[in-house]
């Protein structure tokens, strides 16, 4: 008789090698598989143009993305930059010269070598009259290669994000030899040293990307191609989705996010975006130019129910005009829902009984509509009619222009992780956009955006723009509404896909289990 | 014939500059500034001047409108301001995926409407003809991008029988990729082309030559096919060739639902995109079609009805 502690020893042991092995065999396991290929929509557009310096919709830059090498590229986090076709910088003591070390061996996809000559070309491409992102580069004086791994890079005067702005996109390094001999057809042929290449391109349809197999990278990429397929139509979009014509769906609208979670194997991923969504008013107006209306506007709304209403939940409310970044300051909480002290900040301010206002909201933006819509309700509240104009995009700048408006729907998104450009783009005057727009100009907040430029502490910077963020918000610059999620459909077969808050995503990262 | 041929050709140059002129000013007339488009919230006072110029917009309208005319001459249409690349052969690319969706949809409406005519005229009055134009007054009032989500759903989503959309690569491919999209025009074309067959053959089956073959002693089949069918399908092709338009305005909304790479589709985004030189090269190119196809059905009529005579 076999004494029972052994059985057990023996099942114990059996019961091991079994799970051992079911758990090496088990599918979608964490070991990422190389080949294969995904195919994922664009939802706005077609892309337009692989010439870094021209185009300005997402669809081209994040396709770019993946053909073209910058010096740095935006970490994961989103919070910082990593070395991409640079894999070691450092700055002068004055903050006015960067020298970049470029990669060793690092090749374009026909097999010339990447050097610093390429980058400092495509630099000073990207500064030239013919870019349309030269004043994002306003603070870069030259571009030299003193040899073929090395890049001196000299700026006018200290410039704390320039790293941020030599991971854009507009920034990507082309090799000069083939950019010069070929002229604008290189551009319908790229050549670059990025993960992928590009070997089709039917305008209006779709692109196909292959694998790049002397990317710097090992082992990225995973997948053999990538396939971008047009579908700028949001139901077209889902049904190919649905249909496993396509592998992930980008732009899933908020009211099919809960019923695609119900498909077998479908996952919708929220992503949070450096955008931000907001109503401006024209301060050099009447009543816009006192503060306690403005503050009145902000507090008579209900911004979760908005959230809520328009994007189904999916992002947070906004109190800062920065999304959730880099310095953003987390101490801005948004306005409470309180019509109680809306009213008494109108009576306040003269204007009891209410006044009449409109709002722009361009013809065709739905989400637009529903915003406007939510606001004329809410306003109606504390006595304020608010006529909703819809107007073509082109008629709503004519206005804006000559200062003919009162308010005005609008959003914003960062190309790169440093606050830099929306702080230019939406809060600070000597931008030249939104603020400008809206006749909102505050000097102390331009002083420190400017110092905030050039400051090379982080901490001290920091403070800075922390503070520039609190000005804003407390003399209620505009009306924030909310940071909203990107909304990303996934077929469980793909693996490690993921979009980062600039919203770009690394195609190079994800695989796929079947 | 040849002169004919020759002074119908003659009169399409009019014809066409009437058209460039229309296509050019009237596209320029709907708002909206193709910089400020692509810029979106980027449009900043100093970056839509820039891209204007880079575009060539900041030129007079005239011209504008005297290179597009220098261009067609030279047999080009300009660069395409979304890709700046040429125009021609993007049109090129899509032009044959919206002449198979044509062609193919076409097809479909004569296979479901010529049954559906005949039927109903040979039981004029009679429950099947009740049915008959019941059905046709309901597929006239369907919306075809309702038609083609319905068919979507239940033919690609849930029997899973056809793509969602897409055009395929092989001649096969490209018949199982379009089928619901031609279905979804057929449907709305084969209305018209069964009220019209119907009310042809009621026609034509009261005429006095109908009745002297029957006295003839001919056989009701012979009759019918070579007589009545014969002479009522003329007006019927004719009606075609005027739905053409029609057809190029229905593959409009149904390459869009479908996500079909042809003309139409192109043509929805680029007038969105306000793509002048796209948008000028897609009517010059639907404007041409038409005419050719009309002047094609004119000389159809010749084969079917050789009293037709030309001067």
């Amino acid at each position: 008789m076999r004494r029972p502690g052994r059985s057990y020893s023996l099942l114990f042991a059996a019961c091991l090698v079994v799970g051992l092995v079911g758990i090496s065999l088990t599918p979608g396991s964490s070991a990422p598989k190389t080949g294969g290929k995904v195919r994922m929509s664009l939802a706005d557009s077609d892309v337009t143009s692989f010439d870094p310096i021209v185009p300005f919709d997402n669809m081209s830059i994040w396709t770019m993305l993946h053909v073209y090498d910058q010096l740095v590229r935006v970490g994961k986090d989103g919070r910082s930059v990593e070395p991409d076709a640079a894999d070691t910088w450092k700055v002068s003591q004055d903050g006015k010269t960067w020298t970049f070390h470029i990669r060793n061996g690092i090749k374009f996809s026909d097999g010339s070598p990447l050097t610093a000559a390429d980058a400092a070309f495509s630099l000073k491409r990207a500064v030239s009259k013919d870019s349309n992102f030269a004043d994002s580069f306003g603070l870069f004086e030259d571009a030299a290669a003193p040899d073929a791994s090395t890049l001196v890079v000299t700026l006018k005067k200290p410039w704390a994000s320039f790293l941020a702005y030599a991971s854009l996109y507009t920034a990507s390094i082309v090799p000069e030899k083939l950019v010069n001999a070929q002229g604008k057809d290189f551009w319908e042929k790229p050549v670059g040293s990025g993960p992928y290449v590009l070997t089709e391109w039917i305008k209006n349809d779709h692109l196909t990307l292959k694998r790049n197999p002397g990317y710097w990278q090992k082992p990225y990429p995973y997948l053999d191609e990538l396939r971008f397929d047009v579908l700028t139509d949001d139901n077209t979009r889902m049904l190919k989705l649905r249909s496993g014509e396509l592998d992930i769906a980008t732009n899933v609208p908020p009211n099919q996010v809960e019923a695609l979670r119900k498909t077998k194997g479908l996952a919708v991923e929220l992503f949070p975006q450096l955008r931000f969504d907001f109503v401006y008013y024209n301060h050099g107006k009447k009543p816009f130019d006192d503060l306690r209306v403005r503050q009145a506007l902000n507090y008579a709304l209900d911004r979760p129910a908005m959230l809520k209403a328009v994007m189904f939940g999916y992002g947070k409310v906004a109190a800062s005009m920065l999304p959730p970044m880099l310095y953003w300051n987390d101490q801005l909480k948004p306005y409470a829902h309180d019509v109680a002290k809306a009213k008494a900040l109108m009576k306040e301010a003269g204007y009891a009984n209410g006044f009449s206002t409109e709002i722009l909201v361009v013809a065709g933006d739905n989400q637009a509509s529903q915003i406007a819509t939510i606001l004329k309700d809410a306003y109606r509240e504390i006595g304020i009619d608010v006529k909703v104009t819809l107007l073509e995009a082109g008629a709503i700048r004519a206005r804006r222009k000559v200062s003919d408006f009162d308010m005005i729907k609008g959003y914003y998104t960062s190309d790169v992780i440093d606050p830099d450009e929306l702080i230019a783009f939406g809060i600070d005057a000597a931008g030249g956009a939104v603020a400008k727009w809206m006749n909102f100009k505050n000097e102390h907040l331009s002083t420190l955006a400017a110092a905030a430029n050039s400051e090379m502490n982080a901490k001290k910077r920091e403070t800075m723009i922390h503070e520039v963020q609190k000005i804003a918000y407390d003399q209620a610059a505009v009306i924030p509404l909310f940071y909203a999620d990107n909304r990303t459909a996934i077929w469980d077969h793909v693996k490690d896909f993921s979009q980062l808050p600039t919203a770009n995503y690394r195609l190079w990262e994800a695989w796929v289990s079947k | 014939m040849g002169r004919y041929l020759a002074r119908r050709l003659l009169l399409l140059l009019p014809v066409a500059l009437g058209i460039t002129i229309v296509a050019f000013f009237l596209l320029r007339l709907i708002p909206g500034d193709p910089a400020v488009i692509m810029l979106d919230n980027r449009a900043t006072a100093e970056n839509v001047a820039r891209l204007r110029h880079q575009l060539g917009l900041d030129r007079p309208l005239s011209v504008q409108y005297l290179l597009f005319l220098r261009n067609i001459v030279t047999g080009q249409l300009g660069d395409s301001l979304v890709y700046r690349s040429a125009v021609l052969p993007i049109i090129a690319g899509h032009l044959p995926v919206t002449l198979f969706l044509a062609v193919y949809a076409i097809v479909l409406a004569a296979i479901l409407a010529i049954p559906l005519g005949i039927w109903a005229a040979l039981r004029k009055n009679r429950a099947p003809d009740h049915a008959i134009r019941l059905g046709v007054l309901v597929s006239l009032a369907t919306p075809s991008y309702w038609i083609a989500i319905v068919f979507l759903l239940v033919f690609s989503i849930h029997l899973r029988w056809f793509p969602v959309g897409g055009y395929g690569e092989t001649f096969v491919d490209h018949l199982r990729h379009l089928f619901l999209p031609a279905m979804t025009i057929a449907i709305s074309l084969s209305p018209i082309l069964v009220r019209t067959l119907r009310h042809n053959i009621l026609e034509v089956l009261r005429q006095d030559y109908v009745r002297t073959a029957r006295a003839k002693g001919l056989r009701g089949g012979v009759v019918f096919v070579r007589h009545v069918l014969r002479n009522s399908l003329v007006s019927t092709v004719s009606v075609l060739g005027v739905y053409l338009g029609f057809l190029v305005g229905g593959a409009v909304v149904t390459e869009t639902v479908y996500a079909i790479p042809g003309t139409g589709y192109l043509l929805i985004k680029s007038t969105f995109g306000r793509d002048y030189p796209m948008v000028q090269g897609l009517t010059l190119t639907f404007a041409t079609l038409v005419i050719l196809v009309n002047l094609l059905t004119d000389l159809t009529y010749a084969f079917l009805d050789p009293r037709v005579r030309y001067e």
